[in-house]
This record gives C-alpha cells, sequence and structure tokens, in this order.
C-alpha cells in the first residue's frame, strides 16, 4: 500500500486501519525520540538552568494537549503491537475481532487515565 | 540446497528482534512513565534527575531502554521505508541507513547518560 493510502478510511477492513494508525503512531513516536534525546541534552549544564527552563516551558497546561495526544500514539502503538504480536504467533485468530474491539477499549481507557493523572500533576488538583 | 547467507538472515532477525523488542518496550516504558509523570511531579526537577542516573539499577535499565528503543524505532523506519517504491528500489541503502540513524540514536543517549 502506497503512503497515501494509509490515509484513506471508506472500504476498508478495521484491521487495515488498525496497520496504518500503527504506522503513523510508529513515525510520531520515532520522531519524538529523536526531539526527546535533543530535550535531554539540556541536562548536560550541569547548573541545571536550561533543563528546568525547558521544563518551564513544555511542563505547562498549554502543552497538555500535545502531552494527551503524544501518550495516545504511545498507548496505541503499544497495545496494537502486542495485538499484531499474538496474531503473528498464530494464536487466537478466529478471534481476531473481539481482540481488536477489546484492545480499543483497553487503550481508551489506559489514555484516559494517563491524560487524568497528567492533568491533575500539571494542573493540579 | 539453498546457502545461508547474511542477507536470508537478517530479515528474519529483524523480524523478531522488532518482536522481542516491542514487547520489552511495553514493560519498559510504562515503568519510566510511571517514575517520570505518574507518582509525583517533583520526579522530573533536574535534581531528581540526577538523583535517579546516580543509581546505577536506574542507569542500566535507561541504557537498555536507550538500545531497545532506538532499535524499534529506525527498524520500524526501514520496514516503512522498504514498502515504498523508493526503498524497494534502494534495499541496501535503506537498511544501511536506518542500522546507522539507529547507531547514532544509541551512541549519543548512551553519551548523555555518561556524562550527565
Amino acid at each position: 500500500m502506497a503512503i497515501s493510502g494509509w490515509f484513506k478510511v471508506s472500504g476498508r477492513s478495521v484491521f487495515s486501519l488498525a496497520f496504518s494508525f500503527h504506522r503513523i503512531t510508529g513515525i510520531i513516536l520515532l520522531i519524538y525520540l529523536c526531539m526527546h534525546l535533543a530535550y535531554l541534552t539540556s541536562l548536560t549544564d550541569k547548573t541545571g538552568q536550561t533543563y528546568e527552563g525547558l521544563i518551564g516551558v513544555t511542563v505547562t497546561p498549554a502543552f497538555l494537549a500535545f502531552d494527551a495526544l503524544l501518550v495516545l500514539c504511545g498507548v496505541y502503538h503499544g497495545i496494537n503491537g502486542l495485538r499484531v504480536i499474538i496474531h503473528e504467533f498464530g494464536l487466537a485468530y478466529e478471534y481476531r475481532k473481539a481482540i481488536l474491539a477489546i484492545s480499543i477499549v483497553l487503550i481508551l481507557a489506559v489514555w484516559l487515565y494517563a491524560s487524568y493523572v497528567m492533568y491533575k500533576l500539571v494542573v493540579g488538583g | 540446497m539453498e546457502k545461508t547467507s547474511a542477507k536470508h538472515v537478517f530479515e528474519p532477525l529483524a523480524w523478531l528482534l522488532q518482536l522481542i523488542t516491542g514487547i520489552l518496550l511495553a514493560f519498559l516504558i510504562t515503568i519510566h512513565f510511571y517514575v517520570t509523570h505518574l507518582e509525583s511531579h517533583e520526579a522530573i526537577s533536574y535534581a531528581a534527575v540526577i538523583e535517579r542516573l546516580s543509581s546505577p539499577s536506574y542507569k542500566i535499565m535507561y541504557v537498555l531502554l536507550l538500545l531497545f528503543v532506538s532499535f524499534h524505532a529506525f527498524n520500524g523506519l526501514r520496514a516503512i521505508l522498504l514498502d515504498t517504491n523508493f526503498g524497494a528500489k534502494r534495499r541496501g541503502f535503506t537498511n544501511v541507513v536506518t542500522m546507522l540513524l539507529f547507531l547514532l540514536a544509541f551512541f549519543y543517549g548512551f553519551y548523555l547518560l555518561l556524562i550527565i
């Protein structure tokens, strides 16, 4: 499938859509990994000022939406990846629809929980 | 009988390592996220980060996390690129560049862990 095909929705099975989302979230997480390593370079300033300065900008209510979207990408990629691994071993293939449904419920539950805890940490309450 | 060469071994090995690192990352990233975000806000202060990095067990965990995540990310990129016309026509080039990027990300993070 060409990359442009990842973004088509109509006429596709949920498994094909799950595959596209896996690749899209994977690329987002790859970009985040590079950004994360660049961010952590600030720790080389032994006074801690550069790192704390970045924390002051990124650990703020304005950044919460980005954090929540990033966590959604991570949770989706992780849980969907484990689902794919189960089937790669030829296991539970006859239950693939039910397992996909359970995975989606699990992804939403973990994402909402993690986002709620991050909200409490950043905004308080 | 077909001869076993590095080319024949590389793809199944990369697939197997992608699978193994994926399972390990699900656990390690959950721990990393829990420690840095869910326990307390102070966990990401400069002092707390330096204190964690002074512990050998945390340091080993971060080296492993870095190794697994760097491989998984750039091997995943390799698989995506090989599915495109560009990558399919340049398999060797795609393999070499993505594996070099994996090593670059790992050694850069490892260097940071050593000097911090």
